[in-house]
């Protein structure tokens, strides 16, 4: 019964694992004006994997919530912020850099 | 010979000049793919357009404008580059440099002509100051040429937040000579939220100002 209980809970556990949703944090550099910050909202909006977008003008972070079991590579956070004329300082997923 | 270099350096004059004047009210290049509608308004001049920013550092507009001049109304209807030459993100502020340039038809005094034009434009914002210069010249084949150059300092009274409207008090200076307004200072008030900025001043001889911006 005990060994049971383990196996379940432990099968449990690495299946809330496996979808939770992703959080990722950007420092961005140079982002002083909501109005021109409009476009890192909307370009990362339009991805598929992106759950929800918040921005923070205080801290310069944009938190980026993703769908669950899903990421966005660095290389497409870099290029969006790029194309949005903005420059990463540093990326966090879950708390982690 | 001489006539063909004088146009080459009136459309060159007026490409630049055009890019010059959107420049100085808010980024002409906001983002990739930014599809942005501005107007800006006084008794003696207008100035809008509708533009396309199809890479970071580049947008194309269609600029339409209107100058009372003290020989009649001049208008201009034509194309704009835009182009960001220089742009510093630092850690609580952002510094750019703009160039413009673009060509196009001209009205005035029921003559039809061409015209060109090229600017330059520079600012420095944080959350809290805002400082802008810039100059334009356009050049036409008919008509006074047309020199600009516009400054503004501006100062918010408190850090907005993303998802707040955010309120900015400016003071802004005009010099054109070959406009029926030579010199104009003009206080005036910016308001944004989310995508639409807005502007209301009145100069210190009476004039009026009405802006809007709004990003698609």
């Amino acid at each position: 019964m005990k060994t049971k209980f383990l196996l379940i809970s432990s099968l449990l556990v690495l299946f809330s694992a496996n979808v939770h949703a992703r959080e990722i944090a950007i420092t961005v550099k140079g982002m002083v004006c909501a109005f021109c910050a409009q476009g890192i909202e909307k370009k990362f909006k339009a991805l598929k994997e992106v759950e929800s977008v918040g921005v923070s003008l205080e801290k310069k972070i944009v938190k980026v919530t993703t769908k669950a079991d899903q990421d966005i590579p660095d290389q497409k956070i870099n290029e969006i912020l790029k194309d949005s004329g903005y420059n990463v300082e540093k990326i966090q997923r879950d708390g982690k850099t | 010979m001489k006539t063909c270099r004088s146009w080459t350096m009136k459309g060159l004059l007026i490409l630049i000049a055009s890019l010059v004047t959107q420049a100085a009210y808010s980024h002409p290049v906001p983002y990739k793919g930014a599809v942005g509608v501005m107007t800006w308004n006084q008794p003696f001049m207008s100035d809008n357009w509708l533009t396309y920013s199809f890479r970071h550092d580049m947008a194309i507009a269609g600029r339409f404008m209107r100058m009372e001049m003290p020989e009649g109304d001049f208008r201009y209807n034509g194309l704009q580059y835009d182009y960001l030459l220089f742009r510093d993100n630092g850690t609580d502020h952002q510094t750019n440099i703009y160039l413009y340039g673009g060509g196009g038809t001209v009205h005035f005094n029921k003559i039809d002509g061409g015209a060109a034009f090229y600017g330059v434009e520079a600012d420095a914002e944080d959350r809290r100051f805002f400082g802008m210069i810039k100059a334009e010249q356009m050049n036409a084949s008919i008509g006074p040429d047309f020199s600009h150059v516009e400054a503004r300092l501006g100062v918010a009274p408190y850090e907005a937040e993303y998802n707040e409207i955010a309120s900015w008090f400016m003071v802004q200076a005009q010099w054109h000579p070959s406009l029926t307004r030579k010199f104009v200072v003009t206080p005036l008030a910016r308001f944004f939220y989310k995508s639409a900025l807005w502007e209301m001043g009145v100069s210190t001889d009476g004039d009026w100002m009405m802006n809007f911006m709004f990003h698609l």
